[in-house]
């Protein structure tokens, strides 16, 4: 044999195995001006928006699923597939009625029974749904259309709950397979959402595929956030993932994609610059960043220590190493609740403001009992958010003169860790950074992260009496200025006890081609109302 | 027969690549200034590799500022008199960051190459000695071979944290496998030697047939093999930064200077520009030695015209 | 031959039970929970511990390790933890890109650089040869990452003459697909051009020397025919051989490519796998991995007994 017989003979066999991996199906095609190409913010990984609260299953989750309100840019929930509500006057029993014309995506009506099902999972799992199922009674469906919901005790929030858009979203689904356990993956992703989920192109880590769905019926009151009417006027949303920015960029530039979720904000001139591409604030609600500190362990047990951070911190230097020189996409924030919304405060915030003092620092530090002992801050350098707050108070540890045990690892290892209570030095933690998203921190419904009731609360367990009364006191709040009055208790109290410490409040670009029209502004990327010329 | 026991070693799976001189080297001149002299391209590589690290070694007294002081006011400012390389997104020097990144890539290539040749060295030495731990050994190494270093690492990564130290002992066990095949290769085909042969025969300890015969014949290929192992472990520490997976960020080398720099090439290409030339050139330099070298000490290389 | 071959298939059988192992030993021991990572932001430490014992994460290592390999025999990859696809399928959907990645850049790579191995063999000790030496060695000290922005740079944006990233089916055509993998493969294939450019032009040397090919010279045929033909069959062992070491070098280099290009192939699955803690998704593609280099350094063996009719087994 010679030379020949063995080049043809590995070209046979390269051929054999490419065709081998022709699974992938054809795309669709003389359709690319009814396809959006849609960048997201993150792989869609999994999609069971119940199951996994995600933001950006959220996200892709809202296209899909329906809810039975949505709120609107006032937070106001609007009904969506109901289409009227009835409460007795003892605020105990809610009846609802289904509007007429819905449809799952595999052609069978929304019914009353796969009301009941969907939002039995989702009470399991969601903080609100929680407590509404521990003031429980009974919840049934009276016929096909009506279901009926009665309690121990009235529940205001009632209609917030199941429109808000924070995860987990109550979320309507057939039956079948709203009767998967909570804590169990479900495995169809049918939904009687706009859009069709096409699972058969699914390539997690790589593109997501949703389709027009053309027996969806939508209402007819003008599209505001999650509320009104969801027209699609594309045939086909595809969603590409796409983990490197720089590429992104290039790809938006070059005409490859169509919409680019949360372009960094350094590009954002580039971007700009160019006269087919549109760029704007995405989501108004922005981010709340988040300096998680662990109260269990010395020396932020006490709560001298934890005070000589807030007064040490400069918030400037976590958003500006963030956001970059944009200063209109970051806010300095003296208190916990998102900005521009009704009960944003900054009552108590007055140890955020103004000259950073290191030396007062350094002497709460002292009185605090500090002794050089290594501060475990664990970083997750996969998530360019944590990565950069990691490295801003690596810094301000540093100035502090205290001792950083710096854990750089990624987020799976900085989830999993943050759950140990044991000491730092036994596998546990000192601090580590997060985000919450503006929406979440609108109001104390969503707002894990702002409970103080010790071992329950969440990571970083922070014990405050203050706070807990107060939050109760809100959700039993009636009236907006009341409402008012009690986060500023609150926002006072959980600085006081220094729950967490804010790093900031941050917005973010989102940027789109020309050819595409009816980008808004909205606390997830809203797909309805979006068209696309060639 | 499989070929991990055939007294000689499927070809190639062992020698590293040869390439003669680049320069003609007429005059065989003795001494180490005659050496450098007969074999420029050690000399050209040498003197590089001793600039950078006197650069290292220095950082501090080369006009350096703290390279993790950051100063987010004065981010993203383009090479000028006061910032030589510029700032980088947090602001800081990138001029004292890639110098002080000097350090993490000398460190993490030298340790890795002598790391990897001591125990892959051992391990080649015994499987080339003990018959019934040949087998297992070098299955073991198969296995390691398999899985591509830079998975290995980013596991490795993941089960304690990033650190330079993680880093070498992550990309020496990807490399031992290669040194023990290199050596274990060598000793097979020694074995075979009448001299060695003699020597086994009269009774001379293994220990010491190893010292007096085995070694000295595995040291120029295993020289070689290290400079190559070197130039492939800084460029593999770079990558690992540049995913996620290596340097932590409070050590400044040229992968994480890169890393945080490669969303911005578009508009701040020199974030990315500054470590990547200094790696090339580092690169580079191991390379020219490792190629000086086994021209100088390849025994066939001598015969040839 | 054949039942050389057979023989080698089988006694790959235990080096990836011990790279399985391994593997399955490290995640064990990782630090990493996948149940956070699913849980999302808001979930409680309770719900986190409920969907860990649902995915029979909180089971004892053996059990979990004997109910994989349990599975494995039956030639069941598993469930991905994340995503709910069989793990088989989500390699399925990735093989193709990875795959085309790869056979671009080698067919490139024996392209370019055993041509300007030939030629810096031929010219020795000129210019010319200097000058692709010289490239050789840059080729091999520039990171894969950097060759690849300059690229998209240059190419993509400026000149717009191809996609900057992205991967098309060959199933819609063969230019499409082309399009899309020749950034990366140039890319991903600078390290291995120096590298083979290098060895062929060594081997080439050696070669050159031989009686046979002063002979073949004497008999009058052409310097292209002698190095083509004559000299370059007998420099490929050493070639061959480098040209299957590089496969390793090609899944590492891959990973990174994968990521700059945003190519959905294998790397990438890996990573995202990795970073998210997807056991069953991390360990079939490490066996799948080890699978296919044992592969590979089978064919070479076999490959040179063609080459070289000295080689036996």
């Amino acid at each position: 044999m010679d030379r020949r017989t063995v080049l043809k003979g590995l070209a046979g066999a390269g051929g054999l195995a490419l065709t081998g991996g022709f699974a992938a199906p054809a795309i669709a095609q003389g359709a690319a001006a009814r396809t959006l190409r849609f960048v997201p913010q993150a792989n869609l990984a999994n999609f069971d928006p119940i199951w996994g609260t995600q933001y950006v299953v959220r996200n892709a989750a809202a296209m899909v699923w329906d809810t039975l309100y949505g709120i609107d840019d006032q937070f106001v929930p609007q009904r969506q597939m109901v289409e009227s509500e009835e409460v007795s006057s003892d605020g105990l029993t809610w009846t609802f009625k289904l509007r007429p014309g819905l449809k799952f995506h595999d052609g069978t009506p929304v019914l009353a029974k796969d009301v009941v099902a969907s939002l039995t999972r989702w009470s399991a799992r969601d903080p609100m749904g929680l407590m509404l199922k521990a003031l429980q009674n009974e919840l049934t469906a009276v016929d096909d259309k009506t279901f009926k919901w009665v309690l121990k005790q009235p529940y205001p929030k009632m209609l917030f709950a199941l429109g808000k858009g924070n995860a987990p979203c109550a979320f309507i689904m057939p039956e079948r397979i709203a009767q998967t356990d909570p804590f169990k993956q479900m495995t169809e992703y049918v939904g009687s959402g706009p859009f069709k989920f096409v699972k058969g192109e699914w390539v997690p880590g790589a593109k997501a595929v949703f389709e027009k769905f053309t027996d969806y019926v939508p209402r007819q009151e003008k599209p505001v956030w999650l509320a009104g009417g969801k027209q699609v006027l594309v045939d086909r949303v595809e969603w590409v993932i796409m983990p490197d920015p720089a590429t992104a960029a290039a790809a938006l530039q070059n005409g490859e994609v169509d919409w680019w979720e949360n372009p960094i904000t350094d590009l954002v001139p580039v971007l700009k610059g160019n006269k087919n591409i549109g760029v704007d604030i995405g989501d108004p609600l922005g981010n709340v960043g988040a300096f998680r500190i662990n109260h269990l362990h010395a020396p932020f047990n006490n709560v001298k220590a934890r005070q000589a951070i807030l007064m040490a911190m400069s918030q400037e230097d976590y958003m500006r190493a963030l956001v970059g020189d944009d200063n209109s996409l970051w806010k300095p924030l003296p208190g916990f609740f998102t900005p521009g919304t009704p009960l944003y405060t900054e009552a108590g915030g007055e140890i955020l403001k103004g000259k950073r003092d290191l030396v007062a620092a350094k002497k709460l530090l002292e009185e605090a009992g500090y002794k050089g002992e290594p501060i475990t801050c664990v970083v997750a350098q996969d998530q360019p958010i944590t990565k950069a707050f990691g490295d801003v108070t690596a810094d301000l540890l540093k100035k502090l003169g205290m001792n950083v045990d710096f854990v750089a690892t990624d987020w799976g290892t900085v989830g999993a860790r943050r759950a140990q209570k044991t000491p730092p030095a036994q596998g546990g933690w000192h601090m580590f950074h997060t985000w919450h998203a503006g929406a979440d921190c609108i109001n104390p419904a969503a707002y894990n992260a702002l409970r103080a009731n010790g071992d329950k609360a969440w990571f970083g367990w922070p014990t405050s009496e203050p706070v807990e009364t107060e939050i109760t006191n809100w959700f039993n709040a009636k009236s907006l200025d009341e409402e008012k009055a009690v986060a500023a208790r609150i926002n006072k109290a959980a600085i006081d006890d220094v729950v967490f410490a804010p790093t900031g409040f941050f917005l973010g670009y989102t940027a789109w081609r020309k050819n595409v029209s009816g980008v808004t502004k909205g606390p997830i990327p809203l797909f309805w109302g979006v068209s696309k010329t060639a | 027969m499989t070929a991990t026991t055939t007294t000689s070693p499927p070809p190639g799976l062992v020698v590293a690549p040869r390439l003669p001189d680049l320069m003609a080297a007429p005059k065989i001149r003795r001494g180490t200034i005659g050496f450098l002299r007969n074999h420029p391209t050690v000399a050209i590589g040498g003197a590089l590799l001793l600039l950078l690290v006197i650069i290292g070694v220095f950082a501090p007294f080369l006009f350096t500022v703290d390279p993790t002081a950051i100063a987010p006011a004065k981010r993203t400012r383009l090479p000028s008199a006061d910032f030589w390389f510029g700032t980088d997104a947090l602001g800081r020097d990138i001029y004292s960051r890639v110098l002080y990144g000097t350090r993490v890539s000398l460190t993490v290539g030298l340790a890795v190459a002598l790391a990897a040749s001591l125990i892959g060295l051992s391990i080649g030495l015994v499987a080339g000695f003990v018959r019934w731990a040949d087998g297992v050994l070098m299955r073991c190494m198969d296995g390691l071979m398999s899985i591509p270093p830079i998975l290995l690492a980013v596991a490795l990564m993941a089960l304690t944290r990033g650190s330079v130290g993680n880093v070498i002992l992550a990309i020496t066990i990807a490399e031992i496998p290669r040194v023990a095949r290199l050596v274990r290769g060598v000793v097979l085909s020694l074995r075979e030697q009448p001299y060695v042969d003699g020597a086994v025969a009269s009774g001379t300890r293994t220990p010491m047939v190893i010292l007096r015969h085995i070694l000295p014949n595995t040291m120029a290929p295993m020289l070689v093999q290290a400079t190559y192992i070197c130039a492939s472990a800084m460029i593999t520490e770079a990558i690992l930064s540049f995913i996620g997976a290596g340097t932590p960020p409070t050590i400044p080398s040229w992968g994480n200077i890169m890393a945080e720099g490669r969303a911005l090439w578009q508009v701040k290409p020199y974030i990315v520009f500054f470590p990547a030339a200094f790696l090339s050139v580092t690169v580079l330099a191991v390379n020219l030695v490792g190629d000086g070298l086994r021209d100088a000490l390849d025994p066939r290389m001598a015969k040839s015209p | 031959m054949l039942a050389y071959a057979l023989r080698r298939v089988l006694s790959t059988l235990p080096v990836m039970a011990i790279v399985a192992l391994f593997v399955f030993s490290l995640l064990y021991i990782a630090p990493g929970d996948p149940a956070v990572v699913i849980a999302g932001d808001q979930a409680s430490p309770a719900d986190v511990e409920r969907i860990r014992a649902n995915l029979g994460l909180d089971q004892p290592f053996l059990v979990q390790f004997g109910s994989w390999v349990w599975r494995l025999l039956h030639f069941d990859l598993g469930t991905s933890i994340f995503t709910n696809l069989p793990v088989s399928a989500m390699i399925a959907q990735r093989i193709e890109p990875t795959l085309s990645l790869m056979m671009v850049t080698l067919v490139l790579t024996i392209l370019i650089a055993v041509p300007l191995g030939v030629i810096a063999a031929w010219k020795a000790g000129t210019w010319i040869d200097r000058v692709i030496m010289a490239f050789a060695v840059f080729g091999f000290s520039v990171p894969v990452f950097v060759v690849g922005y300059i690229l998209a740079y240059v190419f993509a944006l400026k000149f717009d003459l191809l996609p900057v990233q992205g991967y098309t089916p060959l199933a819609q055509g063969f230019w499409p697909w082309l399009q899309n993998l020749i950034l990366p493969a140039v890319a991903l294939g600078c390290v291995y051009i120096a590298l083979i450019a290098r060895i062929t032009r060594a081997a080439m040397l050696e070669v050159l020397q031989q009686d046979y090919i002063r002979t073949a010279r004497a008999k009058g045929l052409g310097q292209g025919g002698i190095l083509f033909i004559h000299a370059l069959k007998n420099a490929a062992v050493p070639i061959v051989t480098v040209v299957g070491i590089g496969i390793a070098l090609l899944i590492g280099g891959a990973v990174v490519t994968e990521s700059v290009f945003a190519i959905p192939g294998l790397g990438r699955l890996t990573i995202d796998a990795i970073l998210r803690r997807d056991y069953p998704v991390i360990q079939g593609i490490v066996l799948l991995f080890s699978f296919v280099y044992v592969l590979v350094n089978l064919l070479i063996d076999v490959t040179y007994t063609l080459v070289d009719p000295r080689i036996r087994y």
